[in-house]
């Protein structure tokens, strides 16, 4: 499986972020959001370069490009900064890779140069607007196809703040699939970048994706040119034409002195290489490869946002006694000005029946409407937190790594937004909240203590058990009200590490998450803590050799030598805790080489000392 | 031939060496400690000079024998002489102490050289009721310091979370010897 298409499974995410669909209450304009990841919202560089770009394209419009109408937070409760573009009917052109590629769906060389073509021209309108304009992160994630087969260009404001998280190259292709010029100097997002992110896309298409699964940086480009194919609608493939291949070396930059130097350069060529290769580049071969696509899957019909019935505003709290409210309080955030926003997943195979996630834009002050809060339903009731909702110590030791089968196994695979947004909650808000499911209270999560409390459905009721918390988290429609940080609890609450690991052991027991798949390679930043994690000796294995170096996901089952559901269970997991790595680190290894200098066998002296002290033993 | 094989035991004075050793000794460890003369500093009556003793009789005869290092600075020229040859190294920080970050810091400033020869676990203890500095903040220390070691919240007094620090350090050396195998075959 291409890393392609391993990213492109994830429910409306990619490297940047995840999208949802959505109305603006105000307007009734369809919309759609980009929530990008933590690490770009926190990122003070990328979010000035990301608004003085915003403002530099407020003018610019193009049928080709699906325009950006606002950027919202991180502000409040939403950590996140949201790119908000008016909806356009389509779908990603990775989902319709990888329907490409799941049901064999050709794509001829015609679809692919006419998609190469439009993509050229619409970026060359792009750097005429304005001299210091690039697009910086062109890759199918960001390319809508309408089903008349136009192309669309979207999030076309991220180069520059991209530029300004200096990553090295490595990172923005392992991390973003993204692509950038050689050079001694550090990464620039300019237009020879696009050029060559555009060529790479035309590769791609001609070589049925495999460059996008490529782990080598810098890309071996030569052998993917070499191995790239002309793919006729009927009768079998054909080597690259000479102009065809030439045109992608100089668009992929792979000679400095032949590569293009424009965007215009490089279209007029194209054009010449269309023209004298009599290639049927129509929009009517992207339609049709569309058509294709969906008579494969019928799911790739492009899903329009309805407006969804906003849930009643009511307070779900019972009523805390003076008692209780004395021990620790916490007042919730409110602003009975805002009106609620709807949103539901966009790619999710069960968005229609998937229930809506409601947010509430929070005043934030800065002028953008805060769409990306996620404080709804909001009430100025209290919270009472006094230490007696505690669950016992001794109902911690019970979750298990197999225990998956006794939780409710009525999970759903659409619920895996509200995972991905709880968990983005614990490791990006800096502020105690309150988590709800079904309108009940379930959790405080004190991020910064990393800690979390059980909170009763009532007052004076029995908290719920570490399992029915896991089960209702699971089944999502999760919603999230802010705490102020004034008085937190005293008590030391439970580790979030030990929720979010159970959470993880308990997600999908047949396979990885989406978004470990779309890393295409795993490795731990570190070993969980398993002084309040109970491990396994598998664990504790797994967790030795995957903090010593990265494996790649289709490799990593095999090298681990362990049973897959634990493989996989450990995987998602360390996943859900924020443990695995951004990129691949060479991690650096204490040798002990001194042991065998002195004659000393390993091999058997681990167990033997296992064996001495009782370690594994049931 | 009987084969020796050693692990130690750093950390601080209180950090739970001795009652680390204690809990997985075949033999009644052995200490050696005096009167402690920084008592303005440590509220304990005694402390280790030289070094606390303990072993582990293994099926053929060999040894797995447990140091415990002092915990005072001004014997520090005993950590590293202690430390050569040992399979790992056990780093116990109390996390009640002053500044238990700059003790961790210290000792892995002291261990430096022999870090790349061993493989090292820390237990954090008395989490429980001292929550700062949180996890967290060793973590980072650790990462700052591109440190690959495992760092978990223990109480030594429980001999599972003894035995969790000793089998870390058995499958990191396992870890560590197939990648030196992959590599050499490589």
């Amino acid at each position: 499986m291409s890393t392609l298409q391993q990213r492109s499974t994830a429910p409306g995410g990619d490297g940047l972020g995840y999208h949802v669909l959505g109305f603006d209450n105000k307007t009734g304009d369809r919309l759609e959001l980009l929530r990008l990841r933590s690490q770009f919202s926190g990122h003070a560089p990328f979010d000035t370069a990301l608004r003085q770009r915003f403002r530099q394209l407020a003018e610019f419009s193009d049928p080709a490009f699906a325009r950006v109408r606002q950027i919202d937070g991180p502000a409040g409760a939403s950590p996140s900064i949201v790119i908000v573009s008016p909806h356009v009917p389509g779908v990603r052109l990775a989902e319709m890779l990888t329907v490409a590629d799941s049901f064999d769906v050709r794509i001829d060389v015609g679809a692919a140069l006419c998609l190469a073509r439009q993509l050229t021209a619409a970026i060359a309108t792009l750097h005429a607007f304005n001299d210091d304009i690039s697009h910086g992160c062109i890759s199918p994630e960001h390319l809508l196809l309408t089903a008349e087969g136009r192309l669309i260009v979207t999030e076309h404001i991220l180069g520059s703040a991209l530029e300004a998280m200096e990553w090295p190259r490595e990172k923005f292709w392992y991390e973003l699939r993204i692509v950038l010029p050689a050079s001694s100097q550090p990464a620039v997002f300019d237009r020879q970048a696009d050029i060559m992110q555009i060529g790479l896309l035309t590769l791609a298409l001609l070589e049925n994706r495999q460059v996008y699964g490529e782990r080598r940086y810098p890309l071996p480009l030569a052998h993917h040119v070499a191995a790239a194919r002309e793919m006729p609608l009927d009768g079998p493939s054909q080597p690259l034409s000479p102009a065809l291949a030439e045109w992608l070396t100089r668009a992929l930059q792979r000679d400095r002195a032949s590569a293009f130097t424009t965007i215009d350069a490089a279209l007029t060529a194209l054009d010449q290489v269309i023209d004298e290769g009599r290639y049927d580049a129509r929009q009517s071969a992207v339609a049709a490869f569309a058509a294709r696509c969906r008579a494969a899957s019928p799911d790739l019909e492009p899903r329009v946002p309805e407006r969804a019935p906003l849930s009643p505003r009511a307070s779900t709290l019972a009523p805390a006694s003076p008692q209780e409210q004395a021990d620790v309080e916490f007042e919730i955030e409110d602003d009975e000005e805002a009106e609620p926003i709807t949103f539901m997943p966009v790619t999710d195979d069960e968005a229609v029946s998937f229930e809506p996630v409601a947010f509430t834009p929070a005043g934030n002050g800065n002028g953008n409407g805060a769409y990306g809060s996620h404080v709804t339903h909001v009430t100025p009731a209290p919270v009472s937190v006094s230490s007696s909702i505690f669950l016992p110590e001794d109902a911690l030791d019970e979750p298990r790594p197999d225990g998956v089968d006794d939780l409710a196994p009525d999970y759903e695979g659409n619920s895996l937004l509200d995972m991905e947004v709880f968990v983005g909650m614990v490791h990006q808000q800096k502020r105690p909240f309150v988590v709800h499911v079904e309108k009940i209270p379930l959790l405080l999560v004190e991020p910064v203590r990393r800690a979390y409390w059980l909170l009763p459905r009532q007052a004076g009721a029995e908290p719920p058990s570490i399992g029915d918390v896991i089960a209702r988290l699971r089944r999502g429609s999760l919603r999230y009200r802010d705490c102020r940080t004034d008085d937190p609890p005293q008590s030391a609450g439970f580790p979030i590490e030990l929720l979010l690991w159970n959470l993880g052991m308990a997600l999908q027991p047949d396979d990885l998450l989406p978004q470990v798949k779309a890393r295409g390679w795993v490795q731990l930043t570190r070993w969980p803590d398993f002084g309040r994690i109970r491990s396994n000796q598998a664990q504790l294995k797994m967790s030795a050799l995957l903090t010593t170096r990265a494996f790649a996901v289709d490799e990593v089952f095999d090298a681990l030598g362990e049973p897959r559901p634990s493989v996989i269970a450990f995987l998602n997991a360390c996943s859900l805790c924020g443990l695995l790595a951004d990129a691949p680190v060479e991690a650096p290894a204490p040798s002990v080489s001194h042991l065998a200098r002195e004659g000393r066998s390993l091999g058997g002296l681990m167990q033997r000392l296992r064996g001495a002290l009782g370690i594994g033993r049931a | 031939m009987a084969r020796e094989y050693k692990i130690v035991f750093v950390g601080s004075m209180g950090s739970g060496k001795t009652t680390a050793i204690r809990n997985v000794s075949d033999v009644a460890p052995i200490s050696t400690e005096v009167d402690n003369s920084t008592r303005a500093e440590f509220d304990k009556a005694t402390t280790t000079v030289a070094m606390d003793y303990g072993e582990v009789a293994l099926p053929d005869g060999d040894i797995l024998r447990l140091y415990g290092t002092p915990g005072q600075a001004r014997f520090d020229f005993m950590w590293k002489i202690v430390g050569r040859g040992a399979l790992g190294f056990v780093f116990l920080v109390d996390n009640s102490r002053p500044d238990p970050c700059q003790d961790l810091k210290d000792y892995l400033d002291a261990f430096d050289g022999l870090l790349n020869e061993s493989v090292s676990v820390i237990g954090i203890g008395r989490t429980e009721t001292h929550h700062a500095p949180p996890l967290g903040s060793y973590f980072e220390l650790l990462g700052a310091r591109r440190l690959n070691i495992p760092a978990f919240a223990v109480d030594v007094r429980k001999r599972d979370d003894v035995l969790l620090l000793l089998d870390t350090l058995f499958h990191q050396i396992e870890a560590t010897t197939e990648r030196q195998q992959m590599e050499n075959a490589g």
